[in-house]
């Protein structure tokens, strides 16, 4: 198609500048820069969580973080950029109001669930709609054994258990793991959007048992007082301490996905999700990895719910509803399927992007349109999802196997197109 | 006894809807192996089209009354068009350019497209239902203790009429063979000579009018439109569409009424509270014997 | 390369797509920065919120309003998904309540308005925007669920919530000392109701059907207990589910039963959808829904089957002013505008900046002052006289006080409208 699109500057994509660049990389100089430049952009990251919340206003701050998160993320690869990368993200939100931690809260929770779906996934390609409801069996089991007076369920007001915060961490991770292994035995034989379906309808299932079982649950009417986390005789009760407290989970998750990822386990999985039949065929037990795939994505997603029980302060039925399996399945693939460093990007755009429209309104000129962010933030939302996938296909952060793949079924097409 | 004949006509009428719904899932999933999300918004978009068609002719003429059919056809046919236009502008600008992304980018583009198309209607409605104005007669047919309305009776009819002329498209015209072709090997169906782009659009407009004209049955039945009307039921659809084989029209149709059934029955029998927990079993364990639903085509790549 | 040769017609109107937002966004963020400038004291702000945070309920602080600026006041409501039906006539009956009183001693008085979702998190995360946007007190929030997981946050920072839809006793029996309540909550309602068709229809047979959620549910619970203690029969309990239209299946099995009543407790649409499709059925027994379908749009909805119908709307104080608010309501928004919960609301509202005014002081610089302590204190001891919903006062848990005077009152609709009985 010749024409005026032609005299357009090229995209920085492109093959000429990114063949320029390289070439730059080859040399010693390039490859230092390469190297160490990142590191430089850190302070920048500081400046922006120290100065822009009071300077730039909240979407202003979002902005720069997600650029310099994209731009740190897409270059560091070292154990000591990850490391620098936690340290900036544990200080981020400390000047940030209420409003803005909460919303680094939330994205750094679904981080954490993200990085739990990503196992099911993005390593072992088993579609899974019904991620909710690991979520909500972690946040139920808080509310069932924390709470001494819990709102509407009778049994946890006959039972009145009273663990804390900590010791249903771990209990949680384990409920989830078996409920995900249950899960798995009746629906490892499908495949692809058969069990996409299946395990939608078994997190409305879920749902469904925490409204009408209201002996256990409360139903509708919740429960309700539930305790904060104990910490050194004092309790975590803003949205920063248990910002600090996912963010610690998810480093351990993460590190826990990563290390599973480079082993036996994972070439397993890896294996099943390019071709499950010849994955078989080479004496893998496809069954087995499976359901570890299931149980591990399960786990991490229960004690997702844990925290969030702890931070609500109360359960409610429809707080559990498809939405939060297609937004943490979203914030896995815009943050590239398959690679654990996008899913913060991906976050920050799915669960951020939202909440920081919010308070947005336009007095520019002559237009004022306020509160246009409080009406209108979910079309800006819809349609800033169809734009991303449509100019990254393959997500913020694909990992690299992904991207290779990607290409080659291009040409391959291209090749029999013409 | 009556009213287990009651139910089975309210399940027939419930699944015919889902039905409807089912096959543009199942269409546009042969053909292109990706989940449209934003089906339901189709649905939902033709809901609003036939009120608001049907509320202009409320308000500028008495064709209500005097014409009833031709008013109601008016709607049917607008809800269609508006579905159409959507439709293909959603292909055009939210999947074509995703046509050879990994598998689950369609997807989230797709949920995107229905997050937007809701809100904006909610918008635009300022979250307000549209009322259908009273136009199809009143009154029910009896027999013995089984009443059937009259509007009851519309819904079954329509969705059947629309089922067997989306088949008869499908089987019968040249561009469903192509369809046919399309979904059964794209690269090949291309070396035929089929224009596989043409064919795409073809497959969401043929889905699209069958979910528009469903909705103005559909919002004339239960007598509003809203915003949020498209979602349940897409689910559902998806649902019957997966239990019937997801890629097979008639499998479709046979998942959205055996859907449609299965909700009438548990109500009664366990309460509506369970309905949804029954029909997933339900789900499961037709998927456990059968993986590839009732009438799905077994595939042996990985779908 | 020949990929990007294929795909870059898209790619360029998408760029431009996204570079003009970026160019809003910074639009709106310069602008932002003038409101950011009272906002100099955002540090102080947050050093209060910690302190207010750490510190027992009772220990509010006294906020200090530079001449110049405005109160500010939220409103958290629902704007987005279905419940907006309802959330957004709660934020302009809250918007008209506020326009007709500009000021407090000089200074003028600013709505920040947040959506809720009617959720749990949604209803969280208003109330970090409207602690974050420096409110002094809140109208809302909307959904019972959304105001138990929200009230912590606002007590936090000692703001003092008055909710006029959320009523649920979970709600107040929370033991939140920084709430009060304009709706009537569900107890008192299911019982009357239950009275009311015991005692006044002498129907003893019914079917109750609920929306399950957190307020048709609960009020159905108390129903039940009320009606069999006073000897009526529930003959089955069924529900609906929000956000379907078809109850066809649901209305099949309530006929089967053939109860003399069908009870409802939800919304407008679901209910609209069950009297419709019960008048379809061939249903012929009474139907009686509770205020949570007190509205015109249920009758324009249900058509002609709404006819007959019994519509409590919840204890009402003996003379209320409602019809001459309704008046002004209409005026502003039309007559097609859904009314429900706008007179508690507007009652709210009311309540909230009479509080003020008894509490706000002027001090030597000028500067108004208003302690959150008092504001709580001043709120809950007031007395609201001649409010659309009647007189108001509050009991010690934020409840509204029967004591006042009130009688549940019943609507019919006849020809097309509620009509009150007796």
């Amino acid at each position: 198609m010749p024409g005026w699109r032609q005299h357009l500057p090229r995209p920085l994509t492109s093959a000429p500048y990114r063949e320029a660049l390289a070439r730059f990389r080859e040399t010693p100089a390039g490859a230092n820069v390469f190297r160490f430049g990142p590191y430089a952009l850190m302070p920048v990251l500081g400046a922006a969580a120290a100065l822009a919340p009071t300077f730039f206003g909240t979407r202003m701050t979002f902005l720069i973080i997600l650029v310099a998160l994209y731009v740190l993320l897409r270059i560091s690869d070292s154990l000591i950029g990850v490391a620098i990368l936690a340290l900036t993200l544990a200080l981020l939100p400390t000047d940030m109001n209420s409003f803005e931690q909460n919303i680094m809260f939330n994205v750094a929770l679904f981080t954490l669930l993200g990085i739990g779906l990503n196992v099911v996934v993005g390593y072992a390609g088993l579609l899974d709609l019904g991620f909710v409801a690991f979520f909500a069996v972690g946040a139920y089991l808080y509310a069932l054994i924390t709470a001494p007076d819990a709102g509407a369920s009778e049994w946890a007001q006959t039972w009145d258990v009273g663990l804390t915060f900590w010791a249903v961490l771990p209990m949680a991770l384990v409920l989830a793991a078996l409920i995900g292994v249950l899960l798995g035995i009746p629906v490892l034989r499908l495949r692809g959007d058969y069990l996409a379906i299946v395990t939608l309808g078994f997190g409305e299932i879920i749902r469904i048992l925490l409204t009408t079982e209201d002996y256990y649950t409360g139903g509708p009417r919740g429960m309700f007082l539930l305790p904060k986390p104990p910490f050194f005789g004092r309790e975590l009760d803003t949205a920063y301490e248990l910002y600090l407290v996912v963010l610690v989970l998810a480093l351990i998750a993460v590190f826990a996905a990563e290390r599973i990822r480079n082993s036996r386990v994972g070439r397993a999985w890896e294996a099943i999700r390019e071709d499950e039949d010849v994955a078989s065929a080479m004496g893998i037990d496809t069954t087995v990895y499976k359901l570890l795939a299931f149980a591990m994505g399960a786990a991490i997603g229960g004690v997702g719910g844990v925290v969030i029980a702890a931070k609500q302060g109360s359960v409610f039925p429809p707080d559990f509803s498809l939405e939060i399996s297609i937004n943490v399945l979203a914030v896995v693939i815009i943050g590239g399927m398959g690679n654990v460093r996008g899913i913060l990007l991906g976050a920050l755009l799915v669960i951020g992007l939202p909440d920081v429209l919010r308070d947005f309104s336009i007095n520019f000129w002559a237009i004022h349109l306020d509160n246009i962010g409080q009406d209108y933030r979910l079309v800006i939302f819809g349609a800033a999802l169809v734009a991303v996938m449509v100019l990254r296909p393959e997500g913020f952060l694909p990992s690299k196997r992904r991207v290779a793949e990607f290409r080659e079924a291009d040409l391959l097409q291209e090749e029999m197109a013409t | 006894m009556e009213q287990w004949i009651q139910l089975t006509i309210d399940g027939i009428t419930l699944g015919g809807v889902y039905a409807c719904i089912a096959l543009g899932y199942t269409l546009v999933y042969g053909v292109l192996r990706m989940i449209n999300f934003a089906h339901g918004e189709l649905f939902m978009m033709g809901a609003f089209a036939g009120v608001y068609t049907l509320q202009g002719f409320q308000d500028h003429t008495s064709l209500n009354e005097d014409l009833p059919s031709l008013t109601i056809t008016a709607a049917i046919f607008m809800g269609i068009v508006v579905a159409v236009v959507l439709a293909v502008l959603m292909e055009r600008i939210a999947y074509r350019p995703l046509r050879h992304a990994p598998r689950l980018a369609p997807l989230i583009s797709a949920i995107g497209v229905s997050i937007f198309l809701r809100n904006v209607m909610l918008r635009y409605t300022n979250a307000r239902r549209e009322v259908y104005p009273d136009v199809f007669p009143d009154g029910s047919i009896e027999i013995g203790d089984v009443s059937v309305s009259y509007i009851k009776l519309f819904l079954i009819g329509m969705s059947i009429l629309f089922m067997v002329g989306l088949y008869l498209f499908i089987q019968r015209t040249k561009t469903g063979t192509a369809i046919r072709a399309v979904a059964e090997d794209r690269d090949t169906a291309a070396l035929m000579g089929i224009d596989v782009d043409r064919t795409i659009v073809l497959t969401f407009v043929a889905g699209a009018a069958l979910a528009g004209a469903t909705g103005v049955c559909y919002g004339m039945y239960v007598g509003n439109a809203a915003a949020g009307m498209g979602f349940i039921p897409g689910i559902k659809a998806f649902t019957a569409a997966v239990l019937g084989g997801i890629g097979s029209v008639p499998g479709a149709m046979l998942g959205g009424y055996f859907l449609g059934l299965s909700e009438a029955y548990t109500t009664k029998l366990f309460g509506a509270q369970y309905k949804d927990v029954v029909a997933f079993v339900l789900l499961v364990a037709v998927l456990i014997f059968r993986p590839w639903g009732f009438l799905g085509k077994r595939e042996d790549r990985r779908a | 390369m020949r990929m990007e040769s294929k795909k870059a017609w898209y790619r360029w109107p998408l760029m431009a797509v996204a570079v003009t937002g970026l160019a809003l966004f910074a639009a709106a963020c310069s602008d932002d920065d003038d409101g950011d400038d009272g906002g100099d004291e955002t540090p102080a702000a947050t050093s209060a919120a910690t302190s207010g945070a750490t510190q027992p309920a009772g220990g509010g602080e006294t906020i200090t309003i530079s001449a110049g600026e405005s109160i500010k006041i939220g409103i958290s409501t629902t704007l987005t998904t279905d419940a907006a039906e309802l959330g957004i006539p709660i934020r302009d009956a809250a918007l008209l309540a506020l326009s007709e009183r500009p000021d407090i001693e000089g200074f003028s008085i600013e709505n920040v308005i947040a959506d809720d979702l009617c959720s749990g998190p949604g209803s969280e995360a208003a109330a970090q925007q409207l602690i974050a946007a420096e409110v002094v007190a809140v109208i809302g929030p909307m959904c019972s669920g959304g105001a138990v997981a929200a009230l912590d946050d606002y007590g936090a920072e000692n703001i003092v919530v008055i909710t006029t839809s959320a009523t649920n006793t979970s709600v107040t029996a929370q033991g939140a000392t920084n709430l009060a309540r304009t709706a009537w909550n569900d107890d008192v309602q299911g019982e009357e109701m239950a009275k009311f068709v015991y005692n006044e229809l002498n129907l003893t047979n019914v079917v109750l059907v609920d929306d399950q959620s957190t307020y048709g549910k609960g009020l159905m619970d108390v129903f039940e207990t009320s009606f069999t203690e006073l000897g009526g029969t529930v003959a089955s309990r069924e529900v609906v589910t929000v956000g379907e239209q078809d109850y066809s299946a649901v209305v099949t099995t309530i006929t089967g039963e053939s109860p003399e009543m069908v009870v409802f407790g939800g919304y407008i649409a679901e209910g609209a959808a069950l009297v419709r499709q019960l008048g379809d059925a061939g249903y012929e027994g009474a139907f009686m829904g509770a205020d949570g379908i007190a509205d015109q749009d249920f009758i324009d909805q249900a058509g002609e089957a709404a006819e007959g119908a019994y519509v409590s709307r919840g204890p009402q104080a003996l003379e209320t002013n409602f019809d001459e608010f309704i008046a002004k309501y209409i005026a502003e928004y039309g007559e097609d505008a859904g009314t429900q919960f706008t007179d508690f609301t507007y009652d709210g509202v009311n309540v909230l900046l009479n509080a003020i005014e008894q509490v706000a002081t002027v001090n030597s610089d000028g500067d108004l002052e208003i302690n959150q302590d008092d504001l709580i204190a001043a709120v809950k001891g007031i007395t609201l006289e001649n409010g659309a919903t009647g007189t108001v006062e509050f009991l010690d848990n934020g409840d509204r006080d029967l004591a006042v005077g009130a009688i549940n009152r019943v609507d019919q609709v006849t020809g097309g409208v509620l009509v009150e009985l007796n």
